[in-house]
């Protein structure tokens, strides 16, 4: 357990001080937020502002987007010439991969939080007793991307093109979700697209709790999140590779 | 000479490898994907959900029965709010006993109806949508292949080259001529795609040809820019994404450009998408 609580420590404060978590997690959403809301201004009818409809779906979205930084995560040890230390220490693959995934948890929740408090104060966000299924959801999901990302990080062999191929799809279903902005029809072909976003149906279970007070489809998404979750976790531990955890020498990795 | 060095060994690089022909392969599908995707949600009609049973539904539907763009459906009150909110309907209506209101919630969809149809007059046609995407994407690709030039560096084929009495400046120049090169196939070939398979792509060949090169220019410059300032490979990726993300926002890709806060429309001024969308 006290391998376990170094291990997490050390991940945890490097990942607050590298540039990923706040970039992806502090600054873009505020960034998106601010300009996509001043864009769009007046033209979301009466039952929601702008402001306070891109707080609402960029969390999630960069929630997402910040996989890019627990997929880093996963050589940090190697490029850190520390993996070698790790390897021939007692510590087991199962310590070194929880410590990856609680430590990826803990900064993305971190970050989301921050900044949806601060547009919940911002943009007076309507936040009821059920408002705090949404808190759970943010962090089923940030086990859910951080077990994702340790899962493909920790056997990554080049992190540019990892980097670039995870960001499309994430992409693209946050433009079905209605992330960037938000669309509505009746075309059946179009409509089975955006109901193959997951994106779009977290930025559905948020809106139903905050402005419906309906609860159900959350209660759902948290319990699917945290069983995909521990799924990629066990492969994790399955497919750790001692030659590659040790191996920090990728093209497009760098400080 | 050493710049046409240079040019020809990245060209040699660059085509040897499979990426390069997957681009060309791949982005027009996911082009025609998005341009019908785009069609169908900057679409003229009206979405209406009726609070109550069918009954109370077919009547909306046949108030509205001679206008084709206002469709009527069911709502759930469960789920009202976020229908809305979500964009599923553009209005929900409760259950209408008065004549006088029913007329009012009549004009008022009527109303809803003329603002789409202004809206839309107003959004960019699905030519320069298509347009605005290719400049988003290639301002990435365009890093991508410049910043291999930082790989060089540091993996000492720089070094070589100086030693060999080559120039820094020519080197970047060679790297510059290379990227320009290669997108201007990648370009052209998926422009001359969409002018051939694509019904919604409305530029003529001549132009289309025009728009071509002068994409390759804006974006093989820009990644010198972004790759000369940040000198890392990863910093230089992250760098273009963001500001490609953000110039395609600002560009009109999503809002007209005349809808925007008029602070906005003067940034819009710094968006290289604007312009080249601009041309057509």
């Amino acid at each position: 357990m006290q391998v376990f609580r170094q291990m997490l420590w050390i991940n945890v404060r490097r990942r607050m001080t590298e540039g990923f978590a706040l970039g992806y997690n502090i600054i873009a959403p505020i960034l998106f937020i601010l300009i996509l809301g001043a864009i769009t201004k007046g033209m979301f009818g009466t039952e929601i502002e702008s402001y306070q409809y891109y707080s609402v779906v960029m969390i999630p979205f960069c929630l997402c987007i910040g996989i890019v930084t627990i997929v880093y995560a996963g050589k940090d040890d190697a490029y850190q010439k520390t993996a070698y230390r790790i390897m021939t220490a007692p510590i087991l693959p199962r310590t070194i991969v929880a410590a990856k995934i609680v430590s990826g948890m803990i900064v993305l929740v971190f970050c989301s939080l921050l900044v949806m408090t601060g547009a919940v104060f911002l943009f007076h966000i309507p936040i009821g007793k059920e408002s705090i299924l949404l808190v759970v959801l943010i962090f089923s999901l940030a086990l859910l991307i951080s077990a994702v990302g340790t899962f493909i990080g920790l056997g990554m062999k080049n992190f540019m093109i990892i980097k670039n191929i995870i960001s499309v799809p994430i992409c693209v279903f946050g433009l079905l979700g209605g992330v960037f902005f938000r669309f509505g029809t009746s075309e059946p072909i179009i409509q089975f697209l955006i109901n193959c976003s997951p994106l779009g149906w977290i930025n559905r279970a948020c809106f139903l709790v905050l402005f419906d007070h309906n609860t159900a489809l959350i209660q759902k998404l948290i319990l699917g999140n945290i069983v995909v979750a521990v799924i990629f976790a066990m492969l994790a531990v399955r497919c750790f590779k001692k030659e590659e955890y040790i191996n920090g020498n990728l093209p497009g990795y760098e400080k | 000479m050493g710049t046409y060095l240079v040019m020809k060994n990245n060209l040699r690089r660059t085509f040897i490898r499979a990426s390069t022909y997957l681009v060309i392969l791949m982005l027009p599908l996911v082009m025609i994907l998005f341009a019908s995707i785009t069609e169908a949600i900057t679409t003229k009609e009206v979405r209406i959900g009726v609070l109550g049973d069918e009954a109370e539904r077919k009547h909306w539907e046949d108030i509205f029965s001679e206008d084709e763009t206002i469709e009527i459906a069911l709502a759930k009150p469960e789920t009202m709010h976020t229908d809305q909110i979500i964009g599923k309907y553009d209005q929900i209506i409760n259950k209408v006993t008065e004549k006088e209101k029913e007329e009012s919630i009549k004009s008022k969809i009527l109303e809803e109806r003329t603002q789409n149809t202004d809206v839309t007059k107003n959004s960019m046609s699905q030519s320069q949508r298509m347009i605005a995407m290719l400049v988003t994407i290639y301002m990435v690709i365009a890093t991508i292949y410049v910043s291999r030039e930082v790989r060089d560096e540091q993996e000492g084929v720089k070094r070589r080259y100086a030693y060999a009495g080559g120039r820094h400046e020519s080197y970047m120049l060679g790297y510059i001529g290379s990227t320009f090169v290669t997108i201007l196939l990648q370009v052209e070939a998926i422009l001359i795609s969409l002018y051939l398979f694509q019904s919604q792509y409305m530029v003529s060949l001549g132009r289309t040809a025009l728009i071509g090169v002068i994409i390759s220019v804006v974006v093989s410059c820009f990644a010198a820019v972004i790759v000369g300032i940040t000198r890392k490979e990863l910093s230089a990726n992250i760098t273009a994404s963001a500001i490609a993300a953000l110039s395609s926002i600002l560009g009109g890709t999503f809002v007209a450009i005349s809808q925007m806060p008029d602070i906005l429309r003067v940034l819009s001024v710094i968006s290289p998408i604007r312009w080249i969308v601009s041309l057509l």
